[in-house]
């Protein structure tokens, strides 16, 4: 990606370098001194030992979590892998049929706007077993399900997926309104000649809207992928991670490990590898959209 | 364009604000690194102490100290920074890692401060302990949680112990007895569920609360205090018979049917609750639950006991009891002498403050006053008598290292899910966690 | 209706339902009292409407002073942000240069960052800068996140504008910088209103960092309101929910008069395409 202008020197700094300085300083260094922390054994306070890659050997090699973690969190890209093209759907079923679209789109937007605070208070009160009065619990007993209730986060079976919804609930909307915008952008134009020409509804869609999204459906996979590597909130407040790493992901153990366990080199290495996974991630996708460039 | 012109203005204007708002913001006192004051300054040089504590629903007490404090030193602001205990144990952490902690912080005993006395940022308080026999005002023995190199870095607000509360009331409602042997827990337990009483409300989400429970079974089993610390001397591990049986009796417990469905989501605060509200029949907790009677539902019919016995072991008289939260203060701090000074003064008024202020149950120094003429429930009463009953005391956590006591806790906890799991294999569990983490 | 409609609005309005219900029920929940919380069924209608929370929640909670600091750390970091980002964009995507791909792709790294990994390094960093307890402390750190996504989305539009107007704009003698603020910004308003909404919603909420660099409670922002109410042992769950809701009304607020703004900047955009 190549633009044409020419432009001297000065130019290209103005526009470019304060940016880059607050981000390097910010955001790059610290990643640098948490890959240097991951080779020590380190507590975070005061002394360390540099031990080179041995946190590492440890985290493949002998730790249950970190693969539990792992599965949890590969689960949880997989579900929001499948959730996009379900938002892009949506977009375009809501650019197309609804008059107040835009009142529709604000709303759908309104979970994400909550703190993790609030998330986790509703949907344990959704989720709370039958003595606590969980509202699921509750509509299974009145349909005369009652076999089917359960403590949903605190059993084994279930728990991470319970947690997986609260997140694809929450994140939904995001999307829709990333897709909803660059929908609106495509000239009405297109679409008339696409239908003198015969091509209608999802047909026109799938010649059309796409391509032209292209771009963003690019984006939005990346910022899909790289947030449900990341997430965090909903597990710390809802599980912690329990019970006994059920639902610990790869951000929740790394806090765990740095904060409460104290053991901040080896969060470090957790950290690394996150992301590592995320650099991988971003890698192949990259590749699997380049005709969308 | 217009559009354009109003975007600059508007950012510009922004700008300005962010200027002012990166000048004129709080105090930067204690941010830099100057060396260590000395304290012949003239008593009106302004000076701010910045207290770093986590939220501990103590704050009437420690308000009104700070107020006093302030008034008979005009000069000096408390400047109190009160945070969730997560994020104010992120902090603390963060802060040791740059250099230097808030002037004067709140910290938790044994191996939870060992890190910063390790690493040199905390000041000695021996000096302020012999000052005005401020010394003989602790309960005895509790000041050695916070003793580094026979040197004292912290003074306690909080001394804990960890017994079986009840609900007298729903006992009489079955008709049963408060149990005195760990069998007659497991049995009046299952009596309670069959009533469709929960037994023991238990908060899970924590994973400690499940430890705490575990770690008084154990000190019975064992006979008395003193497991863990043999082991730290080497001279057992937990492969120990007393050890696997305390596993075995845990478990008992859990198949009885005694905790809430789904304990392992339960937070805090709703366990406790659940307690204090009259819904179920037992609660095992530290004392400083007191902090919440004053709004407990059923504290009128709530009591407390000792822990029972395991397998006819263990004596009444040991507690499994922890030195709570303390202060101490920073040794890199602008102000290290004023901040003694205060940290002196809030210690020597904390127990008059605290009886005063209905908070006299459960902290580290001897109360003289007379409880039940300041209204206190028979409940706190009751709690005050345990303490002048303990003969022994096994602390409680306060030895193992964080990464040990946390992955000890969660293997613990995964019982509560799977009570099936043989107890010889958690004893593996923890003695393998253990040794990863000397 | 048709039965198509109906297949395509069905679905909808659930969403609708599943999507809204939350705001509905926050504001039951803030209307209660702990107990009615604590023991309630969810969707339990409270004995009275307990308004007295709102006005625990406002006082205790010291909703103005911190309503206040989180409007001035989030709108200057929203502005920031569009400032750089938008001229990060344009320059990646549209000036000639060979760092461009690998600039862009550095930027890219900085999406998949954890952000407890960073606490450390920047206390010690704001530390030796002696920036702690301000609010800047802050601010350039959610600018400095902010930023990748940001570009992400920016230059992708960026690139796709018709290169006519820029020629349009030589010829007319303009140089690049007022070219940059008076033809491709105002036409970038769709995606500037959408990272405007998306760094909003990313830093009003947010708590560790600020909760680790600040420590006046002068300077403290929204979220450390609900420490208020919880404290050790008890927490009132009623006046924490009516401090939830007054913390979430004016981002949907902004929120909403914001996508109108996208809507008819879109307008514009496509009559000119």
């Amino acid at each position: 990606m190549n633009g044409g202008l020419r432009v001297s020197r000065r130019i290209y700094a103005v526009f470019v370098l304060p940016s880059l300085l607050v981000y390097l300083l910010l955001v790059f260094f610290p990643i640098l001194t948490s890959v240097y922390f991951s080779m020590l054994n380190w507590s975070g306070i005061g002394k360390a030992k540099y031990i080179g890659i041995e946190n590492f050997v440890n985290l493949f090699t002998k730790d249950k979590v970190f693969w539990t973690s792992l599965k949890n969190t590969f689960l949880i890209v997989g579900y929001s892998l499948i959730e996009l093209p379900i938002t892009l759907l949506v977009a375009i079923l809501v650019n197309r049929h609804v008059r107040r679209s835009n009142f529709l789109i604000s709303v759908y937007f309104i979970p994400i706007i909550m703190s993790s605070v609030v998330v986790g208070q509703l949907w344990k009160a959704i989720y709370n077993p039958v003595s606590q009065g969980g509202m699921l619990n509750k509509i299974l007993i009145s349909t005369g399900l009652e076999s089917w209730t359960k403590a949903w986060i605190a059993d084994p079976s279930t728990a991470i997926y319970a947690l997986i919804i609260v997140g694809m609930w929450q994140v939904f909307g995001y999307y829709v309104l990333l897709y909803f915008t660059a929908i609106r952008g495509i000239p009405d134009e297109l679409f008339e000649a696409a239908r003198i020409d015969g091509a209608e509804g999802l047909k026109a869609d799938l010649h059309i809207t796409l391509p032209l999204v292209g771009y963003v459906i690019k984006i939005s996979t990346i910022l899909m992928v790289v947030g449900a590597l990341k997430a965090f909130d909903i597990v710390l407040v809802m599980t912690g991670g329990g019970p006994a790493h059920r639902t610990e992901v790869i951000s929740s153990y790394m806090y765990n490990m740095s904060f409460i366990s104290l053991k901040y080199g080896y969060g470090s290495a957790l950290s690394t590898v996150l992301v590592l996974l995320c650099l991988i991630a971003t890698v192949i996708m990259n590749r699997a959209f380049k005709r969308f460039d | 364009m217009r559009q354009a012109r109003s975007f600059i203005v508007i950012t510009m204007v922004f700008l300005l604000v962010f200027a002012l708002a990166a000048c004129g913001s709080g105090d930067n006192t204690g941010t830099t690194d100057k060396a260590s004051g000395s304290d012949a300054q003239s008593s009106s040089e302004p000076i701010t102490l910045t207290l770093q504590t986590p939220v501990t629903g103590q704050e009437r007490v420690s308000d009104k100290i700070i107020a006093d404090y302030q008034a008979e030193h005009p000069n000096v602001t408390i400047k109190v920074d009160a945070l969730d205990l997560g994020a104010h144990n992120v902090k603390l952490n963060t802060q040791a890692a740059a250099g230097a902690l808030s002037d004067i912080v709140v910290v938790n005993a044994g191996a939870a401060m060992q890190p910063y006395v390790d690493a040199g940022l905390l000041a000695p308080l021996d000096d302020i302990l012999s000052k005005d026999g401020l010394k003989d005002t602790f309960l005895p023995l509790v000041l050695d949680g916070y003793k580094f190199n026979d040197q004292q870095y912290a003074l306690p607000m909080a001394y804990n112990l960890t017994a079986l509360f009840y609900n007298k009331a729903l006992f009489e409602k079955i008709g049963a007895e408060v149990p005195k042997t760990f069998e007659e827990l497991v049995e009046v337990s299952k009596k309670f569920k069959e009533a469709g009483i929960l037994p023991i409300a238990l908060a899970e989400k924590e994973a400690w609360t499940g430890g705490l429970l575990f770690g008084s079974v154990l000190t019975r089993q064992n006979g008395g205090p003193g497991f863990i610390k043999d082991v730290l001397d080497g001279k057992r591990n937990f492969h120990d018979p007393d050890f696997v049986e305390s596993i075995k009796k845990f478990e008992d417990l859990i198949k009885a049917g005694a905790f809430q469905e789904g304990v392992t989501a339960v937070d805090y605060y709703t366990g406790l609750n659940q307690f204090l509200n009259g819904e179920a029949a037992m609660h095992i907790n530290g004392t400083w639950i007191s902090a919440a009677f004053p709004t407990a539902k059923a504290i009128n019919d709530l009591r407390v006991t000792e822990f029972p016995t395991v397998n006819g072991k263990g004596q009444i008289t040991d507690f499994s009891a922890g030195p709570g939260i303390a202060l101490a203060v920073s040794s890199k701090g602008k102000h290290t002498e004023q901040a003694k000074d205060f940290v002196h003064y809030y210690m020597k008024h904390f127990p008059g403050v605290s009886l005063d202020m209905d908070n006299a149950i459960g902290i580290a120094q001897r109360i003289d006053g007379d409880l039940k003429a300041k209204g206190y429930s028979e409940l706190n009463i009751q709690i005050q008598e345990l303490f002048t009953k303990i003969k022994r005391v096994e602390p409680v956590d306060a030895n193992l290292n964080a990464a040990t006591s946390e992955s000890h806790n969660k293997t613990l906890q995964n019982l509560f899910v799977d009570p099936d799991v043989k107890p010889e294999d958690v004893a593996k569990e923890y003695q393998d966690a253990y040794e990863a983490n000397k | 209706m048709s039965l198509k409609q109906i297949l395509i609005r069905g679905p909808l309005l659930i969403l609708l339902a599943t999507q809204i219900y939350p705001l509905f029920w926050l504001l039951l929940y803030s209307l209660k009292t702990t107990d009615e919380i604590m023991k309630g069924s969810f969707i339990a209608l409270p004995d009275s409407f307990r308004w007295g929370n709102y006005a625990k929640a406002f006082t205790e909670g010291h909703y103005l002073k911190y309503l206040w600091n989180s409007i001035i750390v989030t709108c200057i970091t929203v502005a920031v942000t569009i400032l750089l980002s938008t001229m990060v964009s344009y320059a990646l995507a549209r000036f000639k240069s060979r760092m461009s791909q690998p600039v862009l792709l550095l930027f890219m790294i900085g999406i998949m960052i954890p952000i407890q990994s960073t606490l450390l390094p920047l206390m010690i960093i704001f530390r030796k800068i002696g920036i702690l307890d301000t609010h800047l402390s802050l601010i350039l750190p959610y600018v400095a996140f902010s930023i990748p996504i940001a570009v992400m989305i920016m230059s992708g539009f960026m690139r796709d504008i018709p290169y006519e107007l820029e020629e349009s704009a030589f010829i007319d003698g303009a140089s690049i910088l007022r070219m940059f603020f008076s033809i491709v910004l105002p036409i970038s308003m769709p995606p500037v209103m959408t990272v405007c909404i998306l760094t909003f919603i990313s830093n009003w909420n947010e708590y560790i960092m600020a909760a680790t660099f600040l420590s006046s409670v002068d300077l403290r922002t929204l979220p450390f309101g609900t420490n208020s109410f919880m404290s050790q042992n008890t927490t009132d769950y009623g006046a924490l929910g009516a401090y939830l809701v007054m913390s979430v009304l004016p981002v949907i607020l902004i929120y909403f008069f914001l996508s109108e703004k996208i809507t008819s900047g879109m307008m514009a955009g496509a009559v000119k395409g």
